[in-house]
């Protein structure tokens, strides 16, 4: 007989340890051991004559009660996880710390393109005819650059977003970074130039201001498109929610 | 979930100390560690068995354990053996318990060593 999934054992002390912010490593190793141990257990009273139903019965009362697993573990302080011990930490400074780690991913491939392709051109930007093919080599890098740079912040939401689903953290934290997200994104400005320095060698530099009513339009763009993935999970899970409800 | 009789007074560190010394003798499964405290002590301390896996998981954390995942007979099994850190663990936890139980021996007999009171002549 096939051994059930550790999920569909244990579905209330999974949410009530990943709710009281343990590590959801920690919380899906301990659900699989348990499953695993009420396996042995059961085999074992099956083995002094017991029925697969009792025997399952007893199983679980010498495994300890909902409470009691929940309890031991949450009295273990070393397997709480960070976001749930530091929120606002993770989610206001790690976004903004994996932007910056794309955009200067992004940026230093534009240099390369630029001193590969257009080592003549005085900016990488729009300075040159329109390429003939989609798929040559040299758009091509500048269009995988591009979407590294614009789709970073898309990238970094969402896996803010999934860190906090994971967690069950309240809502507001991938809103605040989402929000931090959609700011920098929408103010960033990248300029790229061979006169502003004498040697020649060029010259990128990355600014960040709010002048115009379109960058708000895409800040707001940018947190819509990393949120909706998260609010139709979070819609998900509170249909599924009332539906065991109902059923109970 | 039916409930079972346990006995969690007085049990502070206990199965930490049990384990530890389990582990000592060779690596073992989660299940394995709890039938061996169940044989040693006579079924006289009496667990949930589930809860041996978060002092598992906390004694890794602190670097006692190493853990690792095995197949054993088409089963998956963690497996939990004693580092060098969680060596010395025990070896202070082994003494603080050694001194406890005497001091405690020696409250309730009068004696360190449990002796019954030798009889004093007025």
């Amino acid at each position: 007989m096939p051994q059930p999934s550790p999920d569909s054992l244990f579905p209330h002390l999974r949410e009530r340890l990943l709710r009281a912010g343990i590590a959801p490593r920690h919380v899906r190793r301990y659900l699989a051991e348990l499953t695993d141990h009420l396996a042995d257990l059961t085999a074992e009273e099956q083995t002094r004559g017991l029925s697969l139903s009792t025997a399952a019965t007893a199983a679980l009362a010498r495994l300890g009660t909902t409470d009691t697993l929940a309890h031991a573990m949450l009295a273990q302080p070393r397997v709480r996880s960070l976001s749930a011990r530091a929120p606002w930490a993770v989610f206001s400074l790690t976004p903004l710390l994996l932007l910056a780690a794309l955009w200067f991913l992004s940026l230093c491939l534009l240099r390369l393109g630029w001193h590969l392709f257009m080592p003549s051109a005085n900016t990488p930007f729009g300075t040159e005819p329109f390429p003939h093919t989609f798929l040559e080599p040299r758009n091509l890098y500048f269009q995988l650059d591009r979407a590294i740079f614009f789709a970073g912040p898309t990238l970094v939401g969402w896996c803010m977003t999934a860190t906090a689903a994971r967690q069950r953290l309240k809502s507001l934290w991938p809103i605040v970074s989402l929000a931090l997200l959609g700011l920098f994104t929408a103010t960033a400005q990248v300029q790229a130039n061979r006169d502003a320095i004498p040697a020649g060698f060029g010259h990128i530099r990355l600014t960040f201001a709010l002048s115009s009513l379109d960058q708000t339009e895409y800040a707001l763009a940018v947190f819509l498109i990393a949120f909706a993935p998260y609010l139709l999970w979070k819609l998900q899970s509170l249909r599924n929610t009332e539906s065991t409800a109902t059923n109970h | 979930m039916a409930s079972r009789d346990t006995n969690p007074n007085f049990m502070n560190g206990v199965p930490e100390l049990l384990i530890l010394t389990l582990l000592q003798q060779g690596e073992m499964y989660g299940y394995e560690l709890v039938q061996a405290i169940r044989d040693r002590t006579g079924a006289f301390i009496a667990l949930g068995e589930g809860v041996v896996y978060p002092v598992l998981h906390n004694l890794e954390r602190d670097g006692a354990l190493t853990a690792q995942r095995k197949a054993v007979n088409g089963r998956s099994r963690i497996y939990y053996s004693l580092t060098p850190i969680g060596s010395r663990r025990l070896s202070d936890l082994a003494a603080t318990w050694t001194n406890l139980t005497t001091a405690i021996q020696f409250v309730l007999t009068g004696t360190p060593d449990g002796a019954p009171h030798a009889p004093t002549l007025s």
